[in-house]
């Protein structure tokens, strides 16, 4: 999936994260997308492993109470909030992911 | 990866003579010019990004390995020392099941972490440090809970979110703000707390091994978040308010706002460490008993500014080490206590300035190093 603003996930995902303010201040849809992990503010790549895995756990628990809530997305078969933590949790913890990797993630888990 | 070094060969052909031969003295100096061209970072880490982007498309598998391992090269200097090149490599894995308690979750894990810093000669490597760890944690996390919509009501804030995005690129400051406003009603997240318990197990040495030792431990962290703007909590991060400061002077933010997700992060642990290769504690104490070790670190990472363009992102971690009840001949020598401290301003764009001070275990004297270089988000060439 492309990061495209016709696809729900992707501003699903690109809202979450301006509403948890992980995005630099006044950040387009588009300029969203190709973002890493590690230019969002919650990864600190100066961290021990100890404290990244902490922290990826901590906003991997919110983007899903934000998703699954405030952006109405439903769960595909077979997954719940356990899984969808633990799917968005392992993109978050790699630096080079990006934006756009993790809205496909997020498309695998839910409907929108 | 040979046509890409080829081609940057054939471009320093191309090229170096008409830069080196007006300012060259001797065949020693034009010598010096190609080795510190073709030794350099920023072209090290362009012709692995150029690399990457042709695996990519090759094999999969071995892109995103390659990937996940984050390798970056770059080039160490500390205190009169001459520059070194040299990569870093930070490799995370997680096995992660969440259970929902009553009033707080509860999530264990089990993590691969990797990372270190190697120089090509290791006489230039300020942070010797190479820690392969694997941990167990369990952590209980206490709010973060976001606001329910109704399907009609996450499709208006969807709406409202592009809007906004249109809004900041064409600029209109009042169309985003009432914008802002509207969507500040359908959106609402509770702070969130949480406190951490790990148990782990590392093999801790230098990047040529010559110090090796095993390091059992268990070690807990905690931290915090406030996703409202200007809440109580937000306003007691109090490392961040010269960084709100500097971004109400550059107009990053409309006004003096504290951040609640930069909160510092932290931990505290206790290790019981097990040398198993240490020439400098064997030549202290003439033999290599096991010994316990306090360890404590903090982490925070903050916006400074949005300016021209770019984001410049402020980063910095401390770390200090000591040992429990150490002989007087380990004190004497000074290696019974290490503290490193690291900070970082990096841009979008991804030059970085670093400046370190202090040693961390295997490091024998404290020092200063200032780093200065120019990152790739390896795989991510096509974005550039």
């Amino acid at each position: 999936m492309s990061w495209d603003k016709t696809y729900a996930t992707c501003v699903s995902v690109y809202g979450a994260l301006d509403d948890l303010q992980q995005l630099p201040a006044l950040t387009t849809f588009e300029s969203a997308g190709p973002m890493s992990m590690q230019q969002l503010k919650f990864y600190n790549p100066l961290s021990s492993g100890n404290i990244s895995n902490a922290v990826a756990m901590a906003l991997a628990k919110v983007l899903e109470s934000s998703l699954s809530n405030t952006y109405a997305g439903t769960y595909k078969d077979g997954l719940n909030s356990n899984s969808a933590t633990t799917a968005i949790k392992a993109v978050l913890q790699i630096p080079t992911k990006t934006v756009e990797d993790l809205s496909d993630t997020v498309n695998n888990i839910y409907t929108f | 990866m040979k046509a890409f070094l080829k081609r940057w060969l054939l471009i320093l052909g191309i090229m170096s003579p008409l830069s080196i031969f007006a300012q060259i003295k001797s065949f020693e100096e034009v010598k010096d010019q190609v080795l510190n061209k073709l030794t350099d970072p920023d072209l090290l880490n362009s012709t692995m990004a150029k690399y990457m982007a042709a695996l990519k498309g090759k094999d999969t598998t071995a892109y995103n390995y390659v990937r996940d391992l984050n390798l970056k090269f770059k080039t160490f200097q500390a205190g009169n020392q001459p520059p070194g090149l040299g990569f870093s490599y930070q490799y995370d894995n997680s096995w992660t099941k969440n259970s929902i308690g009553n009033g707080h979750d509860f999530s264990q894990s089990f993590n691969l972490d990797l990372n270190g810093n190697i120089a090509f000669k290791k006489v230039y490597n300020p942070a010797n440090f190479l820690e392969s760890k694997f941990v167990y944690n369990g952590t209980f996390f206490w709010g973060g809970l976001a606001k329910k919509n109704t399907k009609a009501q996450a499709d208006q804030l969807r709406a409202l979110k592009l809007e906004r995005s249109d809004a900041i690129a064409s600029g209109d400051a009042g169309k985003r703000e009432a914008i802002e406003a509207e969507a500040a009603k359908l959106t609402h997240i509770t702070d969130q707390f949480y406190l951490g318990i790990n148990g782990s197990t590392s093999f801790e040495s230098n990047q040529d091994f010559s110090k090796t030792q095993f390091v059992p431990g268990i070690i807990i962290n905690a931290g915090a978040s406030s996703f409202q703007k200007n809440s109580t909590l937000s306003w007691l991060n109090l490392p961040d308010y010269p960084f709100a400061l500097l971004r109400w002077i550059t107009n990053t933010d409309d006004h003096f706002a504290v951040s609640g997700v930069a909160f510092p992060a932290a931990l505290f642990g206790l290790d019981y460490v097990v040398p198993t290769n240490d020439s400098l504690r064997r030549a202290v104490t003439g033999k290599l008993d096991p010994f316990t070790r306090l360890r404590f670190e903090v982490s925070f990472k903050t916006q400074a500014a949005g300016v021209a363009g770019q984001v410049f992102w402020f980063s910095a971690n401390y770390r200090w080490y000591h040992q429990l009840n150490a002989a007087q001949s380990i004190r004497t020598a000074g290696i019974d206590q290490s503290n490193y401290v690291v900070c970082a301003l990096t841009s979008s764009s991804g030059l970085f300035v670093s400046y370190s001070y202090g040693k961390l275990p295997f490091d024998r004297k404290n020092e200063a190093v200032y780093g200065l270089g120019f990152k790739y988000d390896l795989g991510n060439w096509n974005n550039k």
